[in-house]
């Protein structure tokens, strides 16, 4: 393999696991966006899709039905999530906030472990095995999946926020609470379909990943994490910056552990992490004050 | 209509409201007026549900309201046009208006479209501007588009926070015009809160003064407008114009 074949191998490495971040940090926007809560089990919701799906299947559902009601089950978890413990908190600070979506996080790891075990388990992909050369570089069929779903699941978002009445809503909800209550809007409402469509974007994520990386109970801690600095490098608010964060990440990780080592691989995010905080507090692409969703 | 019995509001720790007590008719406009901080602001948003009061009982058509509730005290046919207008800065005009309807949009109730063209009768300034980011209009025009968006939630009674605040006079009367007009128009009952007193009075059957949080004066707003002690406060003592003590 040449130097160029094995760049461009890389580089789509680095596109496939940056479109999964994408996808998680996309439900980080959106949640931060509509709440003002962090919510850091994100990656569990990508880990608890997986796993459903792993399960779903081998009970012999077909597969189609499974990765869709795996999606459903952890959207309707994440529901859950807003109605029995952020919710009951509503008016808490921040850190309060923060702690629940920990303990939550540690919570669904534990439940996991209680009911897959520590074993990792493999989910066929998508449509097929076999992968095709590109100049050199070989690429997988599920990494065309993984890019084409965070592209349509952002592009999806933008429509259902801008085109239709209730994402309209939501978006008042986020531009003035105090008039969107106002005029009707329940901002708990919003709070709960925003949890469920966060916890979704989660679960696309995980049964995407899985069957590049398999799946199991700690696969949503380090997903979380990486996703949740590439929120942070488009500054928590802009949904087109969270997934230009997360594709840097997902590359320049893809890059390091080919040239570099894969030991330096997860540093590479919080070094990120690091820099931004010191030097962009407000996100690597932060406006004036731009406009948020 | 909307009757308030012995009403107290904190903020924290702060005692705003202090036993407020009246009574507004239907069809009517009842104009509360007073000084910067008298609590005119959390007086309407008692009424509107974003405060809670502590103690007393608001009631609206006989049945007490869902204290604090704002999304659901709208359903019920009171509406407020807050302070400082709080439109929704990067919506368009037509956005805004239809979210005022939120609660029949649900239903798709057909007659939201309706409302839509007499609000536009109202404004027909806003006619031109409806793709328009709503953030981007003056402030006399954002004034008429929250106005309107309280008018598509299809009020009984319809409740305005300063709607002259930083506007021109010619623009502040075009507003007043078109409350008296919405009152002609749809039977509205209007309550008017108010730092231009002279104005405000001009417009209203009745009114109440507030200063610190209580009901100083009551009574027929003609009757007020000639009241020595509110002329000494809010009028200047021989007419001058309230502006100008103001500044």
């Amino acid at each position: 393999m040449d130097a160029f074949s094995q760049l461009l191998q890389l580089l789509f490495a680095g596109l496939t696991v940056g479109s999964i971040y994408a996808l998680i940090a996309l439900g980080f926007v959106l949640t931060y966006n509509v709440t003002g809560i962090l919510n850091l089990a994100q990656g569990e919701f990508a880990m608890l899709g997986a796993l459903i799906a792993v399960s779903l299947v081998a009970s012999g559902i077909p597969y189609g039905l499974a990765l869709v009601g795996a999606i459903a089950a952890v959207s309707l978890i994440g529901g859950l999530f807003e109605r029995l413990a952020l919710a009951p908190a509503r008016g808490a600070s921040t850190a309060t906030y923060l702690l629940i979506t920990i303990g939550f996080s540690f919570a669904m790891r534990g439940l996991a472990i209680f009911v897959w075990g520590t074993q990792p388990y493999a989910l066929p992909p998508f449509t097929s095995d076999r992968s095709f050369s590109l100049l050199g570089a070989v690429i997988q069929t599920q990494s065309l999946w993984a890019v084409a779903l965070s592209v349509l699941a952002f592009g999806a978002l933008e429509g259902a926020f801008n085109r239709t009445y209730a994402g309209k809503a939501m978006q008042a909800c986020v531009i003035n609470p105090v008039a969107a209550r106002l005029v009707g809007i329940d901002p708990k409402r919003m709070a709960l379909y925003t949890l469920a469509a966060s916890a979704g974007l989660g679960a696309l994520a995980g049964v995407t990943v899985a069957p590049i990386s398999g799946a199991s109970y700690g696969m949503g801690l380090m997903l979380g994490l990486k996703a949740f600095v590439a929120a942070v490098i488009g500054g928590l608010t802009n949904a087109p910056a969270a997934i230009a964060g997360a594709y840097l990440i997902g590359i320049t990780e893809a890059l390091v552990e080919g040239y570099l080592s894969s030991s330096y691989k997860d540093a590479v995010s919080f070094l990120f992490l690091l820099i931004i905080l010191l030097y962009r507090p407000t996100g690597l692409f932060a406006r004036a004050e731009g406009k948020r969703v | 209509m909307l009757t308030l019995n012995e009403v107290n509001t904190y903020h924290g720790h702060l005692h705003v409201l202090h036993d407020i007590t009246f009574t507004v008719e239907p069809g009517e406009i009842f104009a509360i007026v007073g000084a910067n901080g008298a609590g005119k602001s959390t007086l309407l948003g008692t009424i509107a549900g974003l405060y809670v009061p502590r103690r007393g009982v608001i009631t609206f058509q006989g049945r007490s309201l869902p204290y604090g509730r704002a999304e659901r005290i709208v359903r019920l046919g009171l509406s407020l046009v807050p302070e400082r207008r709080q439109i929704f800065d990067d919506l368009s005009v037509r956005d805004n208006l239809f979210l005022g309807a939120y609660h029949r949009m649900r239903r798709r109730d057909p007659s939201v479209m309706d409302d839509f063209r007499q609000v536009l009768r109202l404004f027909p300034r806003l006619e031109s501007m409806l793709d328009r980011p709503g953030g981007l209009l003056s402030g006399g025009e954002q004034q008429m588009l929250a106005i309107g968006r309280g008018l598509m939630a299809r009020p009984k009674l319809i409740m305005l926070d300063e709607p002259s605040l930083g506007l021109a006079p010619l623009i502040v009367q075009e507003i007043f015009r078109s409350l008296v007009e919405m009152r002609e128009a749809y039977g509205l009952t209007v309550l008017l809160v108010e730092q231009n007193v002279r104005a405000a009075l001009s417009i209203a059957d009745r009114a109440i003064v507030l200063e610190r949080g209580r009901v100083a004066l009551a009574g027929n707003a003609r009757a007020l407008l000639e009241d020595e002690s509110v002329r000494r406060t809010y009028l200047g003592v021989k007419g001058d114009d309230v502006h100008r003590r103001r500044a």
